[in-house]
């Protein structure tokens, strides 16, 4: 089994009495890219603070690399980097110098390493220019540059394509993929940008009202968003009878006068088409139809 | 926690706050220092002198130049930039969440804070010091200065870092508390102001404590400027007032930095 590298045990933050986060279980194994989904205000920035010691958890408890009491804990997180919500730096500071200072904060001996994550977040010609003068990508792309200062083993990322634009959103998500196949990082990245998040997570993890709804597998997900085959014959009626008769099936639709939809024979939908032109039948078209992440979640939440 | 101080002082290299603060108390020095030389009367307009020093009259040797200079009656409010430079500006541009995100012992970042806090002070004070010194030589020539005059000097500087700690100490606790650089320095101001005030009555309740009176942060910095003139005993409970201040400021301060949330 491989190693946790992030593990909550009924970890909750309450406001006013109110919980924001409500005994939540989280599970992240090394290796994993978790897509950590919600909606606006369901507690995923809150949860993300207590694990990055933001916030102090009104209960529960936070394993960091299996670190077994508190002083592990805090010495675990200088394993980590982290970007919480919007990057900040000092905004009349450039960006070399910015990460200049908290280079010699944690006191990486390297000045070369700030030439390294700069490259790796293709921001190396910002020169003398102040961070107050950067664009909104290239913020988001220094902050992950402080991020990954010091090769941190585990990454949380917190909405870090808010606001990009569609070229900044494939950049960021192209650099997110390199760090986890060339640096081997656990990730841990918090969106509501699913169509995003589905493109680069292994795991999910699925948060409303505080509450931790369901964890799943990309594969799991796969076979839960697989959808069904859409099949538009000229007689969708009769087609319904001719595979219930032949293949001893139900699971399909007559959705209307024209198309069928199948949930099965996903590998090898010709079984279908064949066995209607067989019996007569004129077959249009058939393609498979996946349901998205997007409706996967509503579907979650709307079940809770 | 040597590193945090290092990251703090690269920081301020780079800005301007810390460097205006310096430029302001050195041309404050030039000025006055052109504004005595020229007048030679002692009726002063402009400076940076104490009441008290202008009833001393003109300075007649560069040693009583620099010893006027040492009465700065606006440090007390330049340490307020310091602070704000060094422990607002991490709230102001939200730079606190990258430091505790990464430095889970709050408790040493802040005591970092105080001790890069107390660094800019010294570094302003030597900094007027040269700088009057060298005015003082240039416009009053040579006179007066002695082994004890320099003994007092640096007696002086002693004296003045529990006022350091404690006037960095009450901005940052100002800062904890509000997160807003410009509450806290209305604050810090108005508190300036009616601290004397506060002392005097604390004085007419405890009449016997006359030493209550110099214990408000403008009355501190000069009785330190010229501590040799006033009772041992009276300085020193005046000290040791301040240090009482700085134990609580700070660990009021440091309680709320550690166990308030980062939002």
């Amino acid at each position: 089994m491989s190693e946790s590298v992030l593990k909550t045990t009924r970890l909750s933050k309450l406001y006013g009495g109110r919980a924001v986060v409500d005994n939540i279980d989280m599970t992240i194994k090394r290796g994993e890219v978790y897509g950590f989904i919600g909606k606006n205000g369901a507690g995923k920035t809150t949860l993300l603070r207590m694990v990055t010691s933001l916030v102090r958890p009104s209960s529960g408890a936070i394993e960091l690399f299996g670190s077994p009491d508190a002083k592990a804990l805090q010495a675990a997180r200088t394993r980590m980097g982290a970007m919480i919500e919007t990057p900040a730096f000092f905004p009349k500071l450039t960006a070399q110098d910015n990460l200049e200072y908290y280079r010699l904060q944690r006191g990486l001996p390297d000045a070369g390493e700030i030439g390294r994550v700069l490259h790796s977040v293709n921001l190396t010609d910002t020169g003398q220019k102040p961070y107050h003068q950067f664009s909104l990508g290239m913020k988001q792309r220094l902050g992950l540059a402080l991020a990954i200062m010091g090769n941190p083993e585990f990454l949380i990322l917190d909405e870090p394509i808010n606001g990009l634009d569609p070229t900044g959103m494939i950049e960021f998500r192209n650099i997110i993929n390199r760090l986890h196949r060339e640096g081997n990082i656990t990730l841990l990245i918090s969106s509501h940008i699913l169509s995003e998040l589905a493109q680069v997570a292994t795991k999910y993890g699925i948060i409303h009202n505080g509450r931790l709804l369901k964890e799943f597998t990309k594969s799991e997900l796969d076979q839960q968003t697989r959808g069904y085959i859409s099949v538009k014959v000229n007689n969708a009626p009769m087609a319904g009878d001719i595979i219930r008769e032949q293949l001893d099936t139900n699971q399909f639709e007559v959705y209307s006068q024209e198309e069928i939809r199948l949930f099965a024979f996903f590998d090898d939908p010709s079984v279908i088409t064949s066995l209607l032109i067989t019996n007569g039948l004129r077959v249009y078209s058939s393609n498979e139809v996946k349901i998205s992440l997007e409706d996967y979640f509503i579907s979650v939440i709307e079940a809770a | 926690m040597i590193k945090l101080i290092k990251a703090d002082l690269f920081r301020l290299m780079k800005g301007s706050a810390v460097h205006n603060v310096l430029i302001a108390g050195i041309a404050i020095i030039l000025l006055t220092g052109i504004t005595m030389y020229n007048s030679g009367s002692g009726l002063l307009s402009f400076g940076v002198r104490s009441s008290v020093s202008v009833v001393s009259g003109a300075p007649t040797t560069g040693a009583d130049f620099v010893r006027q200079m040492r009465d700065d009656s606006f440090f007390p409010f330049f340490i307020l930039a310091f602070a704000i430079a060094i422990l607002g500006a991490d709230y102001s541009a939200g730079t606190i969440r990258n430091t505790l995100s990464y430095f889970a012992g709050r408790r040493s970042v802040y005591i970092a804070k105080c001790i890069t806090g107390v660094l800019c002070c010294l570094a302003y004070s030597v900094s007027c010091l040269v700088v009057s010194m060298l005015l003082g030589v240039i416009l009053f020539g040579f006179g007066g200065f002695s082994v004890v005059y320099f003994v007092r000097l640096l007696g002086q500087i002693v004296l003045s870092l529990p006022l350091f700690l404690g006037m960095i100490g009450i901005g940052y606790c100002l800062l904890v508390f509000t997160r807003k650089s410009s509450i806290t320095i209305t604050a810090y101001i108005v508190g300036l102001l009616f601290a004397p005030s506060l002392t005097y009555n604390l004085y007419q309740i405890f009449p016997a404590a006359d030493w209550l009176q110099i214990c408000d942060p403008l009355s501190a910095f000069s009785v330190v400027s010229r501590f040799w003139e006033f009772p041992p005993l009276t300085v020193a409970l005046m000290i040791i007032t301040w240090l009482a201040i700085d134990a609580a400021v700070i660990s009021i301060g440091m309680h709320r930095y550690e166990t308030a949330d980062v939002v």
